[in-house]
């Protein structure tokens, strides 16, 4: 594991970007479960602050919660119920394959991964400061490491040093990934899926299909590079790889339209079933900065929850 | 086979070119292949993708890629084929490929100057048969073709836009140089009729002047070398076709040179007219043409250094050929080479026999000189005779000999008419005119061997007297013609004949007016007035008057005339009449006074009417009014008149090429023989209730005569062969008859043969300089730009930017081009790559 210096915070973590999304919460579409009150809904239902509903009173419970109001108008007993709001734990799964490692030609040394780390450090950044308990799992092939979630002021640090720990080179299995962290967290959480998606699409499909079975709330941001997005390449190229053991020369101009239908149509087959799963899926172009990119999704995820 | 060959195989104009851009078709093959071995290496993330879109698209690709580089290739195979004008081996992809329709006309000159030959090379005519033969061969289908004669030779060649090349080919194939008259304002006034009939239904048009470029061809006066410039002279020939002349500058000294009488026999009427009006002309054609938008070029392959001698003109001295007398032939040689020539022989034949030669001393540049030349012989027999005069060394053949066709006679006969005459012989009207005897005194001073016949008679005959019998009639003191005769002779002048009238005491001026005037037969030179009678102011004293030699037109020329007005006693000047009648000379257009009295009043007046003259006189031609019959100089001025004023009725005889036979007469009819054995159907027409001879056109320049005549042969030689060299008689025989031996050739003919019908034809003269124009003055001359003249092309095919007429190289631009375009969107259209859209916006960069 390499040493991070505060020179590599702040590489991945903007000042910027923080000023924009500081005044937007991260908040969880589904109802999720936490041990302090917090911001978010719990599914556990009391006697708090935000009321809910009217249910008729039964022997045992007490008295404090009948609503006198209504037992003078109706004379009736009921008793007042209020939801209970809890704290938030976020997991972060960053995909750290070697085809996380590609970077474009405009910015040879801003990898894919690169974007990942800035993005989950923020988005941990913003979960913190709502004092939400964040995670984190890192993947390739198959989960290598799994942080699990805290609130602790320290757990920002911690993530940074583990996410900065050079990627693997092995391939993808965000499927069998996403299964895998499904069965290891225990509480309804937000899992937020950091990857190129570069995988079987019914393979990712089953993995967050089984996280959604889980009653977790996911978020699945797709991070490309725009050559990947673009593919403008004009002379003769041999693409070597970089999960697989091949390399073909190609005429990019002839290919170009065959290849942006191949990515259109595996970026279409997940986010119809990320629609179809209550699931909010979200693509990155690295060549956008990120003070952009990130409060865009987080005001447009905000919005929707309204 | 080696590359040479092959390459002059392939149909191309310019096979090279071809050659060199096929070879550049494989430009494309290797940059594809340099490409594909200057490719980048990338690691490539989403490799998937790009595997399965090129296992789903292999095939588009590899189809795409092939159709590129074939498109590629095609375009410069095609780009190579428009370079190299490809030449189409059928008329069908021709007019496939060829698009609108084209017309070329082809002005083609083959007149008899195109007949020169640069010494080891074919003529000018064969080069320009060869280059139109080749472009005619390799001719496209949508190629129209129209072949005019830039000559006076009046066979249609192509007269009428033909896709039928091969068959213009074969004609062209067959046609050999002609001897007519350059013709090209002729042959472009065909092609302007020619282009606006056609210029609706065929799109592209132009016009090629095939020609040699020779002076004649633009009425120009060739190079010029030193020596004087010669003057320049358009004149028509009989079939108004426009020729030119070249003439020296006026000399000084010239008038010494001046023969006694301007040239009679031989002659050929012409009227001149401005110089530079051929040219002119054809600069008013040419505009004409390329106002329709019609490109015009003259393709020049004449010789730049062609230079000839040549005789333009054999003419005899006097009107009439007298037999047993000697005859003066006037001969004109035109130097139409770039230096002065020295010691130029002109041999003379007469019927085929050596008959003399002249020389010439010097020949400047540009410059006709004419000299007078007796023949050594005698013509002994009465009847036709031909004559020539032969240029040796003339580059031209045909332009170095000259033939003359002459009738001779024996005698003049002259009608001579009293009127009034009294006493003589015989009774009545058979009684012997005294009047008129100094007159045919004059005319016959001898018993035998007299120029002139004389025959006498009183006025009462003259209506039954035949008056075709006599070369001229002359009336002396008879009264005033009545209706029936003055038809006569009207029609007798006008035929030729001569008439001459004499006044008298008898002599009704009025009544003679109104018979010869202008209300009558319109025939008179002058009106005649009243008999005056010589008396101050300016007499000398004894009531006489003189003649005024000075004030008197110089048109006789005579050495007798030369002398009186050169001031040497002739007596002339000592004449005196006292009595005669005032002319009153009509305008000058149509009369002349050809001899004045020093009181101003004319003495002699003549008037040419149609091919006859009339003269008349103010005094009696005998004693009565004037001393002048029995003055010395009676006799030679009768005879220098008379020699003057008599019609020649050899001009029916001597023709130029592209003329017919047209004389009066019934026989020979039937079959004539002309140069080489030609036969040349004559037949007997009636004009105007006369009786002609006629013929068609004759093309070939020498000798016509009826088949079976009795004339002398046609030298069977070769003109350029001959060779005279003057040899001893054969026999005492012929030494008697003044014949001469000659050489190889049999020259023994029979010199007293004669008579019969002769008729020479003679090339134009006109177009014997043969001095090349340079192309600037040309193109300046008419108008075109420099580009326009193009100078002895080795094929027409390059003549134009848009390649041969045959050839469709500038059509193949056009599907290159397409093809290109086509390459181009398709390329495209497969790439679908949009170059603007690319992100600009890079990567993040956190500060």
């Amino acid at each position: 594991m390499s040493s991070i210096t505060t020179q590599d915070y702040r590489r991945y973590l903007n000042p910027r970007t923080l000023a924009k999304i500081a005044a937007l919460d991260l908040r969880a579409r589904l109802i999720v479960e936490g041990f302090v009150s917090g911001m978010h809904r719990s599914p556990y239902q009391g006697f708090s602050v935000e009321f809910t509903q009217h249910r008729p009173y039964s022997s045992g419970d007490d008295l404090r919660h009948i609503d006198w109001k209504v037992l003078g108008r109706t004379d009736r007993h009921y008793i007042k119920q209020y939801e209970e709001e809890t704290n938030l734990q976020v997991l972060l799964a960053v995909d750290a394959s070697a085809s996380m490692t590609y970077a474009g030609q405009a910015n040879a040394d801003w990898r894919k991964y690169d974007h990942a780390i800035s993005v989950a450090a923020s988005l941990a950044y913003v979960a913190l400061h709502q004092r939400d308990s964040v995670g984190l799992a890192i993947f390739d092939a198959r989960l290598r490491r799994l942080l699990r979630p805290s609130n602790y002021p320290s757990q920002w640090r911690v993530l940074i040093d583990e996410l900065t720990t050079a990627p693997g080179a092995a391939k993808t299995d965000t499927g069998r990934v996403l299964e895998e962290i499904a069965e290891e967290i225990r509480r309804r959480s937000l899992v937020v899926l950091i990857s190129d998606l570069l995988d079987d699409a019914a393979h990712i499909i089953r993995g967050i299909r089984h996280l959604r079975h889980r009653r977790h709330d996911l978020l699945v941001l797709r991070i490309l590079d725009h050559e990947e997005l673009e593919f403008p390449f004009h002379a003769a190229t041999i693409f070597k790889g970089l999960e697989e053991p091949t390399q073909m020369l190609v005429e990019p101009r002839a290919l170009r339209d065959a290849y942006l239908e191949e990515l259109r149509h595996h970026a279409a087959e997940i986010r119809t079933a990320c629609h179809q799963l209550n699931v909010d899926y979200w693509e990155v172009d690295t060549s956008v900065p990120l003070d952009v990119s990130l409060p865009g999704f987080l005001a447009d995820r905000t919005a929707r929850m309204k | 086979m080696s590359l040479p060959v092959i390459m002059a195989a392939l149909p191309f104009v310019t096979p090279w070119i071809f050659g060199a851009g096929a070879m550049a078709t494989a430009i494309p093959i290797v940059i594809h292949l340099l490409n594909r071995r200057r490719f980048r290496v990338r690691p490539w993330a989403a490799m998937a993708f790009l595997l399965a879109a090129y296992r789903r698209n292999i095939r588009r690709l590899q189809m795409q890629r092939w159709l590129l580089l074939l498109l590629r290739c095609l375009a410069l195979l095609l780009l190579a084929a428009a370079v190299a004008d490809f030449i189409p081996p059928g008329a069908a992809l021709s007019t496939l490929v060829g698009g609108r329709r084209r017309l070329t006309v082809v002005v083609w000159n083959d007149a008899y100057p195109m007949a020169y030959r640069p010494a080891g090379a074919p003529s000018v005519f064969v080069r320009s048969r060869r280059l139109l033969e080749q472009w005619l061969a390799t001719a496209g289908g949508n190629q129209r073709v129209a072949i005019l004669r830039g000559s006076s030779y009046t066979a249609p060649l192509v007269n009428w836009p033909t896709r039928d090349l091969a068959a213009a080919g074969q004609l062209v194939r067959r046609q050999r140089v002609t001897q007519a008259a350059v013709n090209l304002p002729g042959g472009l006034r065909s092609a302007l009729r020619l282009l606006r009939r056609a210029r609706r239904r065929l799109g592209r048009l132009r016009v090629w002047v095939l020609t040699d470029c020779a002076a004649a061809d633009f009425g120009l006066a060739g190079t010029s070398a030193g020596g004087r410039t010669p003057s320049s002279g358009l004149i028509p020939d009989r079939s108004m076709a426009w020729h030119h002349t070249v003439s020296p500058a006026p000399d000084p000294q010239a008038d010494a040179k001046k023969p006694e009488f301007t040239g009679r026999v031989g002659s050929v009427p012409r009227r001149s007219i401005p110089a530079g009006a051929t040219v002119r002309l054809m600069g008013r054609l040419i505009r004409a043409i390329r106002k329709l938008g019609v490109k015009v070029k003259v393709i020049d392959v004449g010789d730049p250094h062609a230079a000839t001698l040549a005789v333009t003109a054999l003419q005899t001295v006097r009107p009439v050929v007298l037999t047993g007398r000697r005859v003066d032939l006037r001969i004109s040689v035109l130097n139409a080479t770039a230096a002065p020539q020295a010691e130029v022989v002109v041999h003379l034949l007469l019927d085929h026999v050596p008959a003399g030669s002249a020389t010439i001393p010097r020949l400047n540049p540009g410059e006709t000189v004419t000299v007078r030349v007796p023949l050594d012989r005698m013509i002994p027999t009465p009847g036709a005779h031909a004559i020539e005069a032969r240029l040796l060394t003339a580059a031209l053949p045909v332009a170095g000999i000259r033939r003359l066709a002459v009738h001779a006679v024996r005698q003049v006969r002259l009608l001579l008419v009293d009127g009034q005459g009294s006493g003589g012989e015989g009774i009545g009207e058979f009684a012997a005119p005294v009047g008129l005897i100094w007159l045919r005194a004059a005319l016959a001073p001898r018993r035998h061997g007299n120029a002139f016949h004389p025959s006498l008679i009183r006025a009462l005959p003259l209506a039954d007297v035949s008056l075709r019998r006599y070369r001229g009639v002359i009336l002396s003191d008879t009264e005033a013609p009545g209706a029936a005769l003055v038809g006569r002779l009207r029609r007798y002048v006008r035929s030729g004949g001569l008439l001459m009238i004499f006044p008298g005491p008898g002599f009704d001026s009025a009544r003679w007016n109104q018979a010869l005037g202008v209300g009558g037969a319109n025939l008179a030179p002058a009106l005649w007035g009243q008999v005056a009678t010589a008396a101050p102011p300016r007499t000398d004293g004894q009531g006489v008057v003189h003649f005024d030699l000075h004030s008197s037109i110089n048109f006789l020329t005579a050495p007798f005339i030369a002398a009186a007005q050169s001031g040497i006693p002739t007596g002339l000047d000592r004449i005196s009449t006292w009595r005669y009648i005032r002319l009153n000379v009509l305008p000058p257009a149509t009369a002349e006074v050809l001899l004045r009295f020093t009181n101003g009043w004319p003495a002699v007046v003549r008037r040419w009417v149609g091919r006859g003259t009339v003269i008349a006189w103010a005094s009696t031609c005998d004693t009565q009014w004037n001393d002048f019959p029995v003055q010395p100089s009676w006799l030679p001025m009768i005879h220098t008149l008379l020699y003057h004023s008599l019609a020649d009725r050899n001009g029916g005889r001597n023709l130029l090429v592209g003329s017919g036979i047209n004389r009066a007469g019934t026989s020979p009819a039937g079959i004539w023989s002309g140069p080489g054995g030609m036969a040349v159907p004559v037949r007997v027409r009636s004009e105007a209730g006369a009786m002609r001879l006629v013929s068609g056109p004759l093309w070939q320049a020498g000798f016509y005569r009826p088949v079976g005549s009795d004339l002398f042969p046609e030298n069977p030689q070769p003109l350029q062969t001959t060779r005279i060299t003057p040899a001893a008689p054969r026999s005492g025989a012929a030494q008697r008859r003044g014949a001469v031996g000659a050489g190889s050739e049999d020259w023994a003919a029979p010199a007293e043969r004669g008579g019969g019908a002769l008729v020479a034809v003679n090339i134009n003269p006109a177009d014997a300089d043969i001095r090349h124009v340079p192309p600037a003055r040309v193109a300046e001359e008419l108008g075109l730009p420099s580009q326009d003249i193009v100078e002895h092309p080795r094929t027409l095919g390059g003549l134009t930017a848009t390649g041969a007429g045959g050839a469709i190289g500038y059509w193949l631009l056009w599907p290159a081009l397409l093809i290109l375009l086509v390459e181009a969107l398709v390329a495209r259209a497969f790439s679908h790559y949009r170059y603007g859209q690319q992100a600009a916006t890079p990567g993040p960069r956190p500060q």
